[in-house]
């Protein structure tokens, strides 16, 4: 037998793995334990403070002096001691529950341990569901704004991460396998959207007060589900020969994909007009009008593409017009601060005081 | 270059090498229970360590804690290893298509098996930490408190006794 024929018996022995369950528990308890043990470091400074509190309480009550000191140690005993039944309670926990971050532990334990693709795309589609889920409830609780603010920061911060490790998930995928790559494409995606719509509803039933800052973190999820969407639509034309892929379907999405970048080139010329105009000289502005030009283009080429049947050529002009539109929103963004600067000076030169005018 | 780790780094920690101290705590206690409860307390210990100081080498560290823990496992018990003919427990995974494929690599599997648990712990270690849980030469030296070179002559008598029980 060769080292190497060795080597290879010995490595069949990798096959030999602890039990999911098993794993997922012994983590959730892991990191309740480490949560309990910072919590109680903290706890034990005031204990502390709370004895000597309580021992010049005796003078007066000596009977009830240590018991609520007491039945603060043994509750906290029983929360140390019941790390399975927390486990269990924790995946009914909402956001703003101390539980809540337990939850989430278990999710991404359960999805760090899944051994399949398929399961962890589906564990990622129940996540997002588990999400939809809280949204729903944290709207319609009487919470007042600021919990309700921070409620959904929670939730919109978790299913960002959750839709880009999806994307990222997909793009790791097994290749040989196209008809589960494209049904998973479509699950990542059909959840993004549905995330989307849902954000945008909880968005309108919020006071203004929070909105704008709620506003940007809002449009980052919005911005990995587009993402979500462009990798559904690039999975089933790169399968479209392998896989029963409908063609009408991918057509269908590709306009969508045209129509939605044209407003979106179409609301940002409109910027460059109203915010703009007054900066002919900066020479940003050129550089904006000629992209604009560039996009509009390439957007009746992917036009074409779908007339002449070539989907995945259509595609790529898609892709290039949102690549120019990400970089000229920067740019927009950029003349914007310049402009706004640029008007702070002139408006702190025009109000000197009389004092100095005299000078003059 | 030491490194002070944050609970989520931890976790992250256990997420990328629970499965292998599992395994490398099976092979030398050969009882899933057991393994079980050991690699959860290398876990914890480990934490309770990490929480306030750093070490180089988390990994190297889990592996360090994990043999102590099988050393005291032994030393209280006062066991020796079980037999051969009480290894009962068959894999989790198995990749195979075929009934007949399945037999054949039970069969293999079983046979580097036994002929692992009949070599010396030390080179039952050397092999699992190298083959199966794909550790450097330069790691195990540092958990085995050994020079590489050293490492490199036990991996290969260990290599060669294996082969010879296979025989």
């Amino acid at each position: 037998m060769t080292e190497q024929d060795l080597i290879n018996k010995i490595q069949l022995l990798k096959q030999i793995t602890p039990k999911e369950e098993w794993v997922v528990s012994t983590r959730a308890k892991l990191a309740f334990r480490m949560e309990m043990a910072r919590k109680k470091n903290l706890l034990n400074k005031d204990l502390f403070a709370l004895k000597e509190l309580f021992s010049t309480w005796t003078a007066n009550e000596p009977k009830f002096a240590f018991s609520p000191v007491y039945g603060v140690i043994i509750a906290f005993g029983l929360v140390l001691g019941g790390g399975a039944v927390t486990g269990i309670a924790s995946m009914q926990s909402a956001p703003g529950s101390p539980l809540y971050s337990v939850k989430l532990s278990v999710e991404r334990a359960r999805l760090a341990t899944s051994f399949s693709e398929e399961g962890k795309i589906q564990l990622q589609a129940q996540i997002v569901d588990n999400r939809l889920n809280e949204l729903s409830a944290v709207v319609a609780n009487n919470d007042s704004v600021d919990q309700k603010a921070e409620k959904v920061t929670q939730v919109v911060n978790n299913i960002k991460e959750q839709l880009a490790s999806a994307n990222d998930q997909l793009s790791k995928s097994n290749q040989s396998e196209p008809k589960k790559v494209v049904e998973a494409a479509k699950v990542i995606s059909e959840k993004a959207s549905q995330f989307s719509k849902a954000l945008a509803t909880v968005q309108e039933s919020l006071p203004e007060s929070i909105k704008p800052e709620l506003a940007v973190k809002i449009a980052e999820v919005t911005e990995t589900g587009k993402q979500a969407d462009m990798k559904y639509l690039e999975t089933m034309i790169a399968n479209q020969d392998s896989v029963n892929v409908n063609k009408e379907d991918i057509i269908a999405k590709l306009n969508d994909q045209i129509q939605s970048t044209q407003e979106q080139v179409t609301a940002r010329e409109q910027k460059i007009v109203e915010q703009l105009s007054f900066a002919d000289k900066l020479p940003i502005r050129a550089v904006l009008v000629n992209q604009t030009q560039q996009s509009r283009d390439l957007l009746e080429k992917a036009k074409q593409a779908v007339a002449d049947n070539d989907l995945a050529g259509a595609l790529q002009f898609i892709k290039a017009v949102k690549a120019i539109e990400t970089g000229a929103e920067k740019m927009v963004q950029n003349a914007d601060r310049a402009i706004s600067d640029e008007e702070t000076k002139l408006q702190s030169q025009n109000t000197s005081s009389p004092a100095v005018e005299s000078l003059k | 270059m030491s490194i002070q780790i944050t609970e989520q780094q931890f976790l992250e920690l256990y997420d990328a090498h629970v499965g292998k101290i599992y395994r490398y705590i099976y092979f030398r206690v050969n009882a899933e229970e057991l393994a079980q409860d050991l690699t959860s307390e290398v876990f914890l210990k480990s934490w309770q360590y990490l929480s306030s100081k750093s070490v180089g080498n988390p990994r190297a560290f889990f592996y360090q804690i994990a043999r102590n823990l099988i050393t005291d496992f032994y030393r209280k018990k006062d066991k020796t290893p079980i037999s051969l003919e009480e290894i009962t427990d068959s894999p989790v995974a198995d990749k195979s298509d075929s009934p007949l494929d399945l037999a054949a690599v039970s069969m293999d599997m079983n046979s580097v098996r036994q002929a692992l648990r009949q070599l010396s712990p030390d080179y039952q270690e050397i092999i699992i930490w190298r083959y199966l849980d794909e550790l450097e030469t330069k790691e195990i030296a540092e958990i085995l408190s050994k020079s590489e070179g050293a490492v490199r002559t036990l991996l290969s008598r260990a290599l060669g006794e294996l082969r010879e029980k296979l025989r």
